[in-house]
């Protein structure tokens, strides 16, 4: 006999190094072979409830000891007993000494739900009541929070909901407090949820096992007709969640366990903000606008209207004159479709998509470095890095799950350093925060590459293998000056160099970016930077390293790589290159146009000159996310004919001739492709809603009408079409992707690639590229006007323009836009916490609530987005990225007025 | 973290949020492990006086005298309650503006000292006028000193016996930094023989301390005291304050800190004691590991008992061998007993492990002043040997343990023929169920239970297959000694007094 075996219930099985009894137990008989109350796999064991108790012995023969199974390392050579006459009086006398203080109700589920775990081990071990006398314990009931609810009746204080907030979303806002028996659990201070420092993740109430923590729509025991595996639409993390419908309407959220990218954590807007799809503002007819004002059409009147106008502006101005902006929130396929339909049924490449307002420099920066613009690792490397470098990203509020991973690590020690004009939750806990001017990533990236290649900290076998261009960019990098450096970026010499000997010195570095790098004047240049930290250290193509782009909306990444942007098709092939519009051709049937496209901003001056005149928008609001929206405004007035795809009634949609009720990501079939390039499957739970059609389904119908014979919308058929069109989908296919998809590149045998980059890169070697650094206009010139400096994110509980998470109970959490002032330039302007103020800047003005922090360091303001009442896009300028036209939203010269 | 706990305001939920903010540590664990002391958030917080409420003031019946004096200097809503401020050796103890005080005390106003007497000639405890005679010695050549100490079989004093020699090894083959802890927190009702050390004998378990360390090469000890022991806290504090002048502290680099807790028992256990220091909830830890492996933040740790480290010197200075030749086979050198006012030399005694117990409760310890039918040793979680067994047992570890008790910490509570058991009993289960820590189950709501049954039993017999029911879940299934340790004394109860607790049981009719 082998050495490591372990004998259970008298038959031997293998053991694996390092586990536990119950590990093993399960591993080999299954999870219900034990019985447990307090042990949740995904969390630490605890050795609580006992319930898990097993009888142990070094021999068949020898002594048998009673062991927590949970928590005890199981031995090789031993022999456990999962059941026994005395394990059933123990566990049963454990049941009896619970069922003494439970409710009469919490012994069976409602008609509604399903048995809870601690109700079906009550039933299973028979106890149905209690000898013991009941009373003596503290009763409350939490019911202010808009999503959870504690009754400390049902609750035995077996702890899972503090681990879950300690150990997944680091967020420490549970605690059992008291002692013993007068034990309780608390939130923050023994206050409330609302009080508590909760950020609403509900990952306490998907592991509760009685019904003591709840939320709003009982999700963890609701009884459902149906439960569908599908893909969050909030932001590029991509987690997986399991859809609960019952009577055609979503009743409930839950993260499921065992998904690859989010392990059953989710946030407050994939698991909570879903009721904006029953919402009675939907869109549920098309709309035609006849005598100024939109009128409900048939879809047949308004798809014949639609073409007729197309038709007639094409006969008149020609194939340019049309132009297309689809949505990353909608799928590969329908952004594979958008694009095909402005390709190859209208005849013009002005196809971009809202990449262009957040991650377009991204991809430039990063093509024109390491060759491709995509994060080159996996969400699940931040478990093996040794230092995590976060650069103008929020993600604890702007993509939580993440944020929650990179806080536990730093949480266990792995250094984190944060690049962020403002104290965000992670730059609070960081090592070091380097507080950088708003404008002014590029001088202090420009510092940390100037200190590790003065202090000789880069990778020279890297460097020397794998890159080309170090010398020059090198030579570049030492001439410049520290201490003016510093005064560019607002970040003391000293502080720089600890984080930069800090990031060079940890082995292996994993650096995330998000739009407080991009959108900026310099900001595709930034990017160039930041993948010259990584190639200069050699942090490339291994596990725990890399650069990695957070993902704003949840399939920019996707729709990128459709081919949603004028220069390249799907797949990043350059349009202009006739070869590639003859692969398109041959795929599409059909002649590909070779115009130069537009960009998003060049189509709005396009529009002001008369040039384009009709516009096809799907699911963006650009009246209120796109910068300077007064000229936004005026622009699309210009237009003569302008089509809005949308679920809601927007300001953009207000201003069509015709709007197409869309349905949303939960009545749809396709895939979404994540921030870490994971192509995941989104399936339908829901019909759409009564009047409305999938995007792709409006766009199929369009083009046929339009004279172009498309299929009608269905995923896997279109994945087949995009796996022979783009070479990093070839061996995608519906079926392989199952539940937890895949990342790409796949090869013909469907085998993803979860790090990018481990033998070469595209073009070979990656590149170093040089930049000087040149300030923004924006806050060159005479600043007394103008003395602060606006800049713009967004807050947890909302997303972008908030048209879905303004329509659900989240509205309750956060009902409005705060502007972030030091309270010493509050002081100064004699500005009270709650006071509305009005702040203006060179495009516009308006008025928002003021909140004192010093999160925001004296002359900086900051702002979220989501509110039309504060339109703060209005004051948003018209500087844009120099190289991909991606606009400045993170700098703008402002003054506060009044108020 | 716990030393700057004891020294924030925690109040109000605003008073946590500004400690949480100044100390860095998150609100609602902050507060999750402020509620869990008794003088820190609890029913005792804030109180000017405290009686003593231990096993042995209880059974003394001077509660009311003392309470009666304290009515004269306090308002009724200043005075708590403590357990047990270790003056058992003549009852009625109480605390008062940081000095603790007992029914002798009371007319003079001033606390006096703990008798102490030891059997032996040369004793292991004896008074050493020069600590830093100690200190030096401690710091001697490190194989030499561990191999005296393997030699001497010294086992850990705290009541569970383990060898100290291997708990050093073991700590010693851990790699990283390294902690000495020393578990000052005792906190069984009836003992007090570490508070003696504490006060009277200082030097011997800080040089015990240092020796350790030095063999360890730890740069930092903790000693974690009770707060119950206010004087021991000033004691320490000046002898800490000589020793860090010392040229000893210049040599070895290493400092003392003293942790007070806050009023709460299971920190005598050594895990929750760490998580104490930590600031977390002093619930008991899961092991493995071990604290010699992963203790102190995480670090190896050498936690052990003040007798212990207190008996190190002189094993240093005498020889492992010497130690040795002292004891009983296994139980090896002297042992520190508490005896309680029922005896008529109550105080502290050292005899040689292996002493008859006879000897100890007739001979040295003077017989008893009035008529006891039972003696529980080694804390509320050891035997109740009724008087008769007396002759059967000797002072040492497997004597107790083959006659189903434990020699424990070695105090020593004679139950007076006139206490009624019934009482002894609930209140037993009473004083688990307050201290019980809550973190498993069993424990935490078996000895409530067990405690609300026995309180109303004369009113409501108890069914004995139920009260069997729980004891066995409480000794099967709780985490640690405090559940799984309480049957012992219970089922000793219920054999041996069977007479006297038949009225507080009765069969449940058969359903």
């Amino acid at each position: 006999m082998s050495a490591s075996v372990i004998w259970i219930d008298e038959s031997p099985y293998p053991l694996a190094e390092g586990e536990t009894l119950y590990e093993s137990i399960t591993r080999h008989l299954g999870a219900d072979t034990v019985p447990v109350l307090c042990h949740d796999p995904a969390l630490e064991p605890a050795g609580s409830c006992r319930m898990c108790s097993v009888e142990v012995a070094s021999g068949r023969a020898e002594t048998r000891r009673v062991r927590a199974a949970c928590h005890t390392p199981a031995e090789s050579g031993s022999w456990v007993w999962t059941d026994s006459e005395a394990l059933t009086r123990l566990r049963r006398g454990i049941l009896e000494l619970l069922a003494a203080d439970l409710p009469e109700a919490a012994f069976r589920p409602r008609e509604s739900e399903t048995a809870n775990p601690l109700q079906k081990l009550l039933a299973h071990y028979g106890v149905s009541g209690s000898r013991f006398p009941s009373g003596g314990k503290a009763l409350e009931v939490d019911d202010r929070h808009p999503y959870l609810r504690f009754d400390s009746s049902e609750c035995i204080l077996c702890g899972r909901c503090v681990r879950a907030c300690d150990e997944v979303q680091g967020q420490f806002a549970l605690a059992v407090a008291g002692r013993g028996y007068d034990s309780r659990l608390v939130r923050g201070m023994g206050e409330d949820f609302t009080r508590s420092g909760c950020v609403s993740c509900g990952r306490c109430v998907q592991t509760c096992p009685s019904n003591a923590l709840t939320d709003r729509y009982r999700a963890r025991q609701l009884r459902s007709e149906h439960r569908v595996r599908t893909t969050c639409t909030y932001c590029g993390v991509g987690c997986s969640l399991e859809v609960l419908v019952n009577a055609g309407r979503v009743a409930a959220v839950q993260a499921p366990e065992h998904a690859a990218v989010n392990h059953g954590h989710a946030c407050v807007k994939g698991r909570y903000a879903f009721e904006y799809v029953h919402h009675p503002d939907r869109l549920t007819t098309p709309l035609i606008r006849r005598g100024g004002s939109l009128q409900p059409a048939t879809w047949d009147e308004a798809y014949q209207h639609i073409a007729a106008r197309l038709r007639k502006i094409i006969t008149d101005s020609g194939a340019d004159a049309v132009a297309g902006i689809s949505s990353a929130r909608c799928t590969n396929e329908e952004n594979y479709l958008m694009q095909k339909f402005m390709r190859a049924v209208i005849g013009s490449n002005h196809i971009d998509g809202c990449a262009r307002v957040c991650h377009a420099p991204t991809a430039f920066g990063m093509r024109k470095t390491i060759g491709t613009g995509a994060a080159t690792n996996s969400i699940d490397d931040i478990g093996q890095t040794g230092c995590l470098l976060v650069i103008g990203a929020n993600p604890t509020d702007a993509h939580p799950v993440i944020g929650a991973r990179i806080r536990q690590r730093a949480l266990k020690g792995v250094p984190l350093i944060v690049i962020d004009p403002r104290r965000t939750e992670l730059a609070a806990l960081a090592d070091i925060h380097l507080q950088v001017a708003p404008g002014g990533n590029v001088p202090l990236l420009q510092m940390l590459l100037h200190w590790i290649l003065a202090d000789r900290l880069e990778n020279t076998d890297f460097i020397a293998a794998r890159t080309e261009g170090f010398d020059s960019f090198r030579q570049s990098i030492l001439k410049l000056d520290p201490g003016q450096l510093s005064r560019q970026c607002g970040v003391a010499p000293d502080l720089a160099r600890k984080a930069a000997h800090l990031y060079a010195g940890a082995g292996k570095a994993m650096s995330f970016h998000g739009l407080g790098v991009t959108e900026h004047y310099q900001g595709s240049r930034a990017v160039m930077l930041i993948s010259a930290l990584a190639m200069a250290t050699g942090n490339i193509g291994l596990p725990g390293v890399g650069i990695n782009p957070l993902r704003g909306q949840n399939n920019v990444q996707g729709a990128a790589d459709m081919g949603v942007q004028p220069d390249l098709g799907p797949g990043y092939l350059d349009m202009a290159d006739p070869k590639v519009r003859e692969h398109y051709s041959a795929n599409w049937g059909a002649e590909i146009a070779s115009n130069n496209g537009l960009r998003i901003p060049e189509m709005f001056r396009a529009a002001c000159e008369g040039k384009l005149r009709a516009l096809w928008v799907i699911g963006e609001d650009l009246m209120q996310t796109d910068p300077n929206s007064c000229k936004v405004r005026y622009s699309l007035g210009c237009l003569d004919f302008l089509v809005v795809q949308e679920l809601f009634m927007t300001e953009t949609a207000a201003m069509a001739e015709v709007v197409l009720p869309a349905a949303s990501h939960l009545e749809k079939d396709g895939t979404f492709t994540n921030g870490e390039r994971r192509i995941q499957r989104v399936r339908r739970a829901i019909d759409p809603l009564p009047g409305t059609k999938t995007d792709g389904q409006i766009i199929v119908d369009i083009m046929n009408r339009m004279g172009y014979a498309q299929p009608g919308y269905d995923a896997s058929l279109h994945l087949e079409e995009i796996a022979r069109v783009v070479p990093f989908f070839a061996g995608v296919t519906w079926d392989r992707l199952g539940d937890d998809g895949l990342q790409w590149p796949v090869d013909e045998d469907g085998t993803g690639t979860p790090i990018l980059h481990r033998q070469g890169f595209p073009n070979g070697k990656a590149k170093f590229m040089f930049n000087e650094f040149v300030p923004t206009p924006e806050l060159g010139g005479d600043r007394a006007e103008f003395p602060y400096v606006l800049t713009t994110g967004r807050i947890l509980q909302h997303y972008n323009c908030g048209s879905m998470t303004r329509r659900t109970p989240n509205a309750q959490l956060i009902d409005r836009d705060y502007l972030l002032i030091n309270p010493s330039d509050a002081s100064y302007k004699g500005i009270r916490d709650g006071d509305k103020v009005e702040i203006r800047s060179r495009q516009g003005v308006t008025r928002i609530t003021a909140r004192l922090s010093d999160e925001v360091k004296p002359g900086v303001l900051f702002t979220t987005f989501h509110f039309p009442e504060v339109a703060i896009n209005q004051l948003t300028s018209g500087i844009f990225d120099l190289d991909s036209m991606t606009p400045e939203f993170k700098v703008v010269a402002v003054n506060i007025v009044g108020f | 973290m716990m030393e700057n706990m004891n020294s924030a305001v925690m109040r109000t939920p605003e008073d946590v949020r500004n400690a949480a903010r100044n100390l860095d540590f998150p609100a609602a664990s902050l507060y999750g492990a402020a509620s869990f002391y008794d003088f820190m958030h609890g029913t005792q917080e804030g109180k000017k006086a405290h009686v003593c409420t231990g096993t042995v003031c209880r059974m003394s019946g001077k509660e009311a005298e003392v309470r009666h004096r304290l009515a004269e200097r306090f308002k009724d809503d200043e005075v708590g309650e403590m357990s047990c401020v270790g003056h058992c050796y003549r009852a009625g103890g109480h605390e008062a503006g940081g000095s603790t005080f007992d029914v002798g005390d009371i007319a003079s106003g001033e606390s006096s000292g703990i008798p102490f007497c030891s059997a032996l000639d040369d004793s292991v405890f004896a008074q050493v006028d020069d600590n830093d005679v100690l200190y030096r010695a401690a710091l001697g050549d490190v194989t030499a000193m561990a191999g005296q100490l393997l030699a001497s079989g010294l086992r850990g004093r705290g009541g569970a016996g383990f060898p100290f020699a291997r708990k050093l090894q073991s700590c010693a083959a851990h790699p990283g930094q390294k902690y000495v802890v020393c578990n000052a927190d005792e906190g069984d009702p009836g003992a007090f023989s570490d508070r003696f050390l504490l006060e009277q004998r200082t030097g011997l378990v800080l040089a015990g301390m240092l020796a350790a360390a030095h063999m360890l090469g730890a740069r930092d000890g903790y000693i974690y005291l009770r707060a119950e022991y206010p004087e021991a806290a000033w004691v320490l504090e000046d002898a800490i304050g000589r020793y860090a002048r010392s040229d000893a502290a210049a040599e070895s680099g290493f400092a003392f800190h003293v942790v007070r807790g806050a009023g709460a028992y299971v920190c005598g256990e050594e895990t929750a004691l760490l998580n104490s220091i930590e600031g977390l909830r002093p619930e008991v830890r899961l092991r493995p590991p071990f604290p010699a492996e992963s203790g102190l933040y995480g670090h190896p740790t050498l936690l052990s008992n003040v007798e212990t480290f207190a008996a190190v010197p002189w094993i240093l200075a005498h020889g492992g061998a010497a130690f040795a030749a002292m004891g009983n086979g296994r139980s090896t050198g002297s042992k520190l007993l508490s005896l309680d006012r029922v005896f008529a030399r109550p105080g502290v005694l050292e005899v040689a492990m292996g002493t008859p117990l006879s000897e100890v409760v007739y001979g040295l310890g003077g017989g008893f002043t009035e008529p006891v039918k039972a003696l529980q040793v080694g804390g509320p979680l050891g035997g109740v040997l009724p008087v008769g067994m007396v002759e059967r047992l000797s002072v040492d570890f497997e004597s107790f343990q083959e006659a189903g008790f434990l020699l424990g910490h070695g105090s020593i509570v004679a139950i007076p023929q006139a206490f009624p058991m019934p009482e002894f009993l609930a209140h037993l289960f009473g004083f688990m169920a307050d201290e019980s820590c809550g973190r498993c189950f069993p424990c935490r709501l078996g000895t409530r239970k067990g405690a609300d049954l026995l309180e109303n039993a004369l009113q409501k017999p108890v069914d004995p297959a139920l009260f069997e029911d729980l004891l066995e879940t409480l000794e099967r299934g709780s985490l640690c000694a405090l559940g799984g340790g309480l049957p012992l004394p219970v089922r000793n109860i219920l054999k041996y007094f069977p007479g006297e607790m038949a009225c507080c049981f009765q069969p449940a009719e058969a359903k």
